[in-house]
């Protein structure tokens, strides 16, 4: 599918949200195409739930709209939205076997008896639990519990699930095996996937595009690769994978690049800074992007310090690097390329100035 | 050989059961043996001992028992069923609430619960009567050309129950319902059930055990009950606890007395066998039960199903009267201040008319005045019984906090499979229709020596409120952490020394309101009193008693606003010191 073909499934226009003069979510505007898996990450309190409440209907919004298909869902009741939801807590009805809380949103929709019965036998088997449909959700595991509100989401062929944190209360190799089952489903059905999480790892693993945010307002949006090549702000930069900052004031910019002054020296780099008016500003460097030694030409910067400590993660070292002004920042290191330095070393470290970037 | 006694004592002194012995002890003399004698009692011939029928033969001979019976049964069943239906929308709007606000609000739920039924009874008598201030008002607003038949009828003593049995339905089914998770129904509806879907098929099956338990709690109370039919019903009305003292009191047929308490005490384990048979106990105790009913038959469950699904339906048509969007099945708050102004208001009454300046109790007053407080404090015999009352309350907080106290104590350190039986055991006293405790207890006073004297008084009112204290302190020593104690011992404190500077402390809000609870228990108390208080030192509640039999008067009304006073002051402070 290109991107022209593809469809608007949700468009959100200046959404927000206030609590009396506290602002949990600034006026958000974004749109999620169909079929996509987006995920909304970031720390705690920033506003992801209240966003994906508002979408669900269960939270009113302050202000702006809400689009789903071009059509004008604000205000529309939360039974009538036929949206998935996965709560992190799982909200399966206790007192409901493991086969009628599967039945539940089909007998809202008043399917023939027949067809309930094959469609709940169906889902239970896609997520391996057919066995258990007779038990009460307090007799399963977390895990199997977590499978039968899959089961219960899935089993009514919404065409938009919202997921929050749904694997949040799972041990880490049930997580990955989860992450694993819900982008099968996701992939199987076709589904519209807007999915919370606060763990940068398993947005990496999950999602088309990451919506990054940070103190009520988005940070960035886009596909996981490009917020990691093209971080636009230093929290987008630090909050997903590791970044070496400099912080300085912006010297000089043109249409792409633009050149930094750091107590270190400065630096050219890609100006990918979202708003091009401010002044305080910083290089972000990957660790993979830097290497030991001065820079050998005039496409490289660099910087000289003081080796504080190396790290052993099984293939690479890690060196961690402090500069006169006491910024420290980290670099990979292969042994088999070079001589490695000691502790204590004066080392020079240099990077492409393509691979810099300058965010704001 | 040596070692022997020393591990017994030491076995003895591990044990934490063991706080629990003081109170097995009085339970046991007092409340087991006695209800014990009193079945005895009614299948022994009074003469010989030898073991009879003719008792409950009896039954069978006198169809006006049977009819007794049939009225007791049917004034308790609507009882129970107009209190959870008219208390559970007041509940479950309570529930919604953040614990602030509930807490806050609760206390109007609370305050008629505490307050005495003979200032309620009192209350509606002057509100239902043929001259009552409800038929005043009618006649004179033109709605009514003739005052209305309100009470000394069926009307007269539902209206009188219910309000007195209310605020026990919903101070029950609120923890359950407080133990409900709202996204259960916030799921439900993101999956497509409409307002009155979300109700039915999700929100109602899981609050059941809680309306049940309150179903079982006023069932149970009302088939014991003697104060409100007495005063508010007609001679249609008598139930049979009225029977009950008569049989005691005025015919001295102990046997008879034994098999109608008997008969009392089956009905209401019955009732407690097909609750645990459904819901479990573990529901009245404060167990969380979120789970509902328990899983029951295929056929059963089905038909629950097909009725919840119909109820749904029938209520659909006023799903838009509900909030447009969202979460919010908040719904109106008219009928829960309605149902809390109907909770309050009675007894408000009494407010004006104890400042009447008229001496009668006619509505409303033509003047103010204090002559009614000034008889009340001039009158020896309401002064005497006052003074009484606070003693004897006093004694019984103390006693009953201590025993009850240290009951719970025993039973949160230990893990023993007498646990259970105990937990029932303390409970026991607030289950057993209390006149069934007291005819009991009389005869065992009776035979040695008790009766008329404040130590037999004070062990009945110890009875009643260990159940209060014991849940109370109980309820506090869940969220003690009992790490400290092991801090505590590794740093030298013996166990006494724990108990005093750091366990009592700590739970310190918790005791004391306890103490309250059982202060106000033995204050209200008036069915022991009936019995044990004796002729001319009666305490303030056998003291209305008597007058209300005689003569409704203001001075009543003054007694009534002192004894009002009295409790809300105290249940505020009780209030306060559990936070
Ligand atoms: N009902 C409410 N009333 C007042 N403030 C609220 C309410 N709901 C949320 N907030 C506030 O709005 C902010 C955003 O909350 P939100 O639940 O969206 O955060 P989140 O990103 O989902 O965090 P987490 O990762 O911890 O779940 C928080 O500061 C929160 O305290
Ligand atoms: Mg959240």
């Amino acid at each position: 599918m290109t991107a022209a073909s593809r469809q608007n499934k949700l468009v959100l226009e200046g959404l927000s949200k206030r609590y009396g003069a506290f602002t949990a979510l600034e006026p958000t505007s974004l749109s999620v195409d169909d079929g996509e898996f987006l995920t909304l990450l970031g720390p705690s309190g920033s506003g992801k739930t209240t966003l994906l409440q508002m979408i669900s209907g269960l939270t009113e919004p302050s202000e702006g709209k809400l689009w789903v298909d071009g059509e004008d869902w604000t205000f529309r009741p939360v039974n009538q939205r036929g949206m998935g939801l996965v709560f992190q807590h799982y909200a399966l009805f206790p007192h409901m076997t493991v086969a009628e809380n599967v039945a539940f949103p089909l007998q809202m929709r008043k399917l023939p008896q027949a067809e309930l019965r094959s469609r709940v036998d169906e889902t239970l088997k896609k997520v391996q639990l057919d066995a258990f449909a007779h038990r009460f959700p307090k007799e399963l595991s977390g895990g199997q519990q977590q499978r039968v509100a899959l089961a219960r989401c899935f089993v009514f062929r919404p065409r938009l699930i919202l997921m929050d944190e749904p694997l949040g209360a799972l041990d880490k190799a049930l997580r990955e095996n989860m992450q694993m089952e819900i982008r099968r489903l996701h992939k199987e059905y076709g589904t519209t996937v807007v999915y919370v999480t606060h763990d940068q790892e398993e947005a990496l693993v999950m999602s088309d595009r990451i919506c990054v945010m940070n103190h009520a307002k988005v940070e960035q949006l886009g596909a996981p690769h490009r917020i990691y090549a093209d971080p636009e702000t230093l929290f987008a930069a630090t909050f997903i994978g590791h970044s070496n900052v400099l912080t300085g004031k912006r010297l000089s910019m043109d249409d792409r690049t633009a050149v930094i002054r750091t107590p270190s020296g400065d630096f050219r780099g890609a100006y990918t800074a979202r708003d091009r008016g401010t002044e305080k500003v910083a290089l972000i460097v990957r660790p993979e992007q830097m290497r030991l030694g001065p820079p050998p030409d005039g496409e490289y910067d660099g910087v000289t310090g003081r080796l504080n400590d190396l790290v052993y993660v099984g293939a690479d070292t890690r060196l961690l690097v402090s500069l006169p002004d006491s910024t420290e920042i980290m670099l990979r290191h292969d042994p088999a390329t070079g001589a490695m330095p000691a502790i204590g070393d004066q080392v020079a470290v240099h990077w492409a100035k393509s691979a810099a970037r300058i965010v704001s | 050989m040596s070692s022997a006694p020393s591990l017994v004592l030491s076995r003895f002194r591990s044990n934490p059961l063991w706080l629990a012995l003081p109170a097995v002890l009085l339970l046991a003399a007092f409340f087991l043996f006695p209800m014990g004698r009193l079945f005895l009692l009614g299948v022994q011939d009074p003469q010989t001992g030898a073991l009879t029928a003719e008792h409950y033969l009896r039954l069978t001979e006198a169809p006006v028992y049977w009819r007794i019976l049939g009225i007791t049964f049917r004034i308790a069943i609507l009882t129970a069923l107009f209190s959870v239906i008219l208390g559970y929308p007041l509940a479950l709007w309570l529930s919604r609430m953040d614990s602030r606000k509930q807490s806050l609000l609760a206390l109007l739920v609370l305050l008629p619960f505490w307050t005495s039924y003979l200032v309620k009874t009192f209350a509606w008598m002057i509100l239902l009567g043929h001259r009552g201030v409800l038929n005043t008002l009618f006649v004179e607003a033109g709605l009514i050309e003739r005052p209305l038949g309100l009470m000394y009828n069926e009307l007269g003593v539902i209206i009188g129950m219910v309000h007195a049995m209310m605020p026990l339905a919903v101070l029950t089914m609120l923890p359950v319902m407080n133990g409900i998770d709202r996204r259960l129904t916030l799921a439900a509806g993101t999956m497509g059930a409409s307002r009155s879907q979300r109700f039915w098929l999700v929100y109602f099956p899981l609050s059941v055990p809680g309306a049940a338990a309150a179903g079982l709690l006023t069932f149970i109370t009302s088939l014991g009950f003697f104060i409100v039919p007495a005063f508010l019903g007609g001679s249609g009305q008598t139930m049979l606890a009225q029977t009950i003292i008569t049989q005691v009191q005025e015919l001295v047929n102990w046997s008879f007395a034994a098999v109608l308490a008997s008969l009392m005490v089956v009905a209401a384990l019955i009732s407690i066998w097909i609750y645990n048979r459904f819901f479990g106990l573990s529901t009245i105790s404060g167990g969380s039960s979120s789970d509902g009913v328990r899983a029951s038959s295929g056929i059963l469950r089905r038909l629950g199903r097909r009725f919840l699904e119909f109820m749904a339906w029938i209520s659909s048509p006023f799903d838009r009267f509900g909030s447009s969007i969202g979460n919010d099945d908040r719904g109106s708050a008219i009928y829960p201040v309605l149902a809390l102004i109907f909770l309050i208001a009675p007894m408000l009454v009494v407010f004006p008319l104890a400042f009447t300046s008229a001496s009668s109790l006619q509505f409303p007053p033509p003047g103010f005045s204090l002559r009614w407080f000034e008889q009340y404090v001039n009158s020896p015999v309401w002064i005497s019984a006052t003074i009484r009352s606070f003693g004897v309350a006093l004694a019984t907080a103390f006693c009953a906090t201590v025993l009850g106290g240290l009951a719970a104590l025993g039973l949160a350190r230990s893990r023993s499979r007498w646990n259970g039986p105990l937990f029932a055991l303390m409970l026991a006293p607030m289950v057993v229709p209390r006149i069934v405790i007291a005819v009991g207890l009389f005869y065992l006073m009776a035979q040695i020596g008790l009766v008329a004297t404040n130590t037999g008084l004070v062990i009945g009112h110890t009875l009643l409120a260990i159940p209060y204290c014991f849940i109370t302190i109980g309820a506090v020593l869940k969220s003690y952490d009992w790490r400290l104690n092991q801090a505590a011992e590794t740093l030298g404190a013996g166990r006494l020394t724990i108990l005093r500077r750091i366990t009592l402390p700590l739970l310190r809000g918790g005791v004391i309101a306890a103490g309250l609870f059982a202060f106000v228990t033995s204050f209200d108390e008036l069915t022991i009193a009936i019995f044990i208080s004796g002729g001319l030192r009666t305490t303030l509640p056998k003291q209305m008693w008597d007058d209300m039999f005689l003569q409704l008067n203001p001075t009543l009304a003054a007694v009534s606003v002192v004894v009002l006073v009295i409790v809300t002051a105290i249940l505020l402070a009780a209030q306060k010191l559990q936070k």
